[in-house]
């Protein structure tokens, strides 16, 4: 018993990012708490191989990556798409220039962020699975690069690129939502920035 | 370092993920380039709203959370790997609980005579009035028990010792009185009365029911009696009755010393 509560002691206050990150990876919802519940029991059972002052997150997070693939597998949802790495900078770099909606999201993404909560989930759902993984694993669980690298067995150079296309990809989709839902005005041709 | 090369190091530099070399040119433009500046702060900001927004709780989350923690602690406590111990720890359990058994329960001495009684009745018993006789029980056995043994009654009525042989009842070295009364073969066992701690069945029933009793196993009777510092058992194809006089008889006429 003290050793699961050592275990519990570790895993608790990672709740809410473990909690969310299964939500927005599992391709069926009602997956969560199974999945969860397999992370929670192999960590316990290999925490005897955790070294204490090493990162219990990206540890766990590692854990609960291959929990989630094995879900999403077993749903015939394991797509893997590959990304050609010389695309990846670029990419961001042509969609900042090219998206005057984004250019304006970027301008007030509070307030129009909160009202498009569905909208993310779709443009998330819509991202390959590895480039949502690579994102979720860096804004919520907040790993490196190297971290996310280990979690998805990748290179680091393919995190890179996973992470640079689904950020110009999700960013793109949630400006055009608000420009859809009227939370921005639509960009006419030759509008300069607004400074 | 331009805009260009800038933007291309974009993402790196906001995970702060940049090498220092690059992390440091970067930081020059920024000092010389207000629209990068600007855009870099405004990126920022997206990125910790957006980081924010995904790592944000839905309704259920908590209560998601209790369910997997009550259901992973249920697991672990009786997880296959304990069930399979507790399965093992209840088998030993039973398995020493049945080899304990009959050492626990009243019939626990009279399991162990009459199972002696029916090895001697395989032994030939040998023939005539008083091989060793009842005078001559101490001789018989001198040196062979923990404890010495002689005769200083009256022989019993109508029974003949035909030989006196030391035995093992389980732990305890009793002496092993074979006699014939009538047609039948007797076991006597002489004990002191302190053996009965190994056997606590023996023990209570006389707690219970007091110096003397009689039971059946085997299709024998067996009584037993206790008297002064001895303890006898005697076995055989008679009635309870006449065996616990026949004990009795024995248990006054034997000096036990230790």
């Amino acid at each position: 018993m003290v050793r699961t509560h050592t275990f519990l002691d570790h895993v608790r206050p990672l709740q809410g990012p473990l909690v969310a990150y299964a939500r927005r990876m599992l391709a069926v919802p009602s997956d969560v708490e199974d999945v969860l519940q397999e992370t929670l029991r192999t960590a316990y059972t290999k925490f005897s191989l955790y070294v204490e002052g090493t990162n219990f997150r990206a540890w766990v997070f590692k854990i609960l990556t291959y929990q989630i693939l094995n879900a999403n597998r077993r749903h015939g949802r394991s797509e893997r798409a590959d990304v050609p790495l010389t695309e990846r900078a670029e990419d961001l770099a042509e969609t900042l220039d090219r998206e005057m909606e984004y250019d304006r999201l970027l301008a007030d993404p509070g307030s129009i962020l909160e009202r498009l909560e569905p909208a993310l989930a779709r443009a998330l759902g819509a991202l390959p699975a590895p480039e949502r993984s690579a994102l979720l694993l860096r804004s919520i669980a907040g790993l490196s690069y190297r971290e996310a690298a280990e979690a998805l067995d990748i290179p680091v150079g393919s995190v890179i690129g996973y992470l640079s296309r689904a950020r110009s990809r999700l960013r793109r989709d949630l400006a055009a939502y608000a420009v859809e839902r009227g939370l921005l005005p639509r960009a006419a041709a030759g509008e300069e920035e607004a400074p | 370092m331009n805009c260009g090369e800038f933007l291309r190091h974009l993402g790196p530099y906001l995970d702060s993920e940049c090498d220092p070399e690059t992390t440091l040119a970067l930081a020059g433009h920024l000092e010389t380039c207000e629209v990068c500046a600007q855009r870099i702060a405004r990126e920022k900001a997206l990125e910790e709203r957006l980081a924010r927004q995904l790592a944000s709780s839905a309704p259920g989350d908590d209560a998601l959370w209790r369910r997997v923690e009550r259901r992973f602690e249920r697991r672990t406590l009786f997880r296959p790997a304990s069930i399979a111990a507790a399965a093992v720890a209840a088998c030993l359990a039973l398995a020493a609980a049945v080899a304990v058994w009959p050492s626990r329960g009243p019939s626990d001495l009279v399991r162990v005579a009459s199972a002696d009684h029916v090895k001697t009745l395989h032994e030939p018993l040998p023939t005539g009035d008083g091989e060793t006789g009842w005078a001559g029980v101490e001789d018989a056995l001198r040196g062979r028990l923990p404890f010495s043994l002689s005769w200083k009654g009256p022989a019993p009525d109508g029974v003949v010792l035909a030989q006196a042989r030391p035995c093992a009842f389980g732990k305890e070295r009793v002496a092993l009185l074979r006699c014939r009364y009538r047609d039948t073969d007797l076991s006597v066992a002489v004990l002191p009365v302190a053996a009965l701690e190994s056997f606590p069945g023996a023990a209570r029933e006389f707690a219970r029911r007091g110096d003397e009793f009689c039971c059946g196993d085997r299709g024998f009777r067996i009584g037993l009696v206790r008297s002064g510092g001895n303890l006898v058992c005697a076995t055989g194809m008679l009635s309870g009755e006449e065996l616990c006089r026949m004990a009795q008889t024995v248990a006054e006429g034997i000096d036990l010393r230790p």
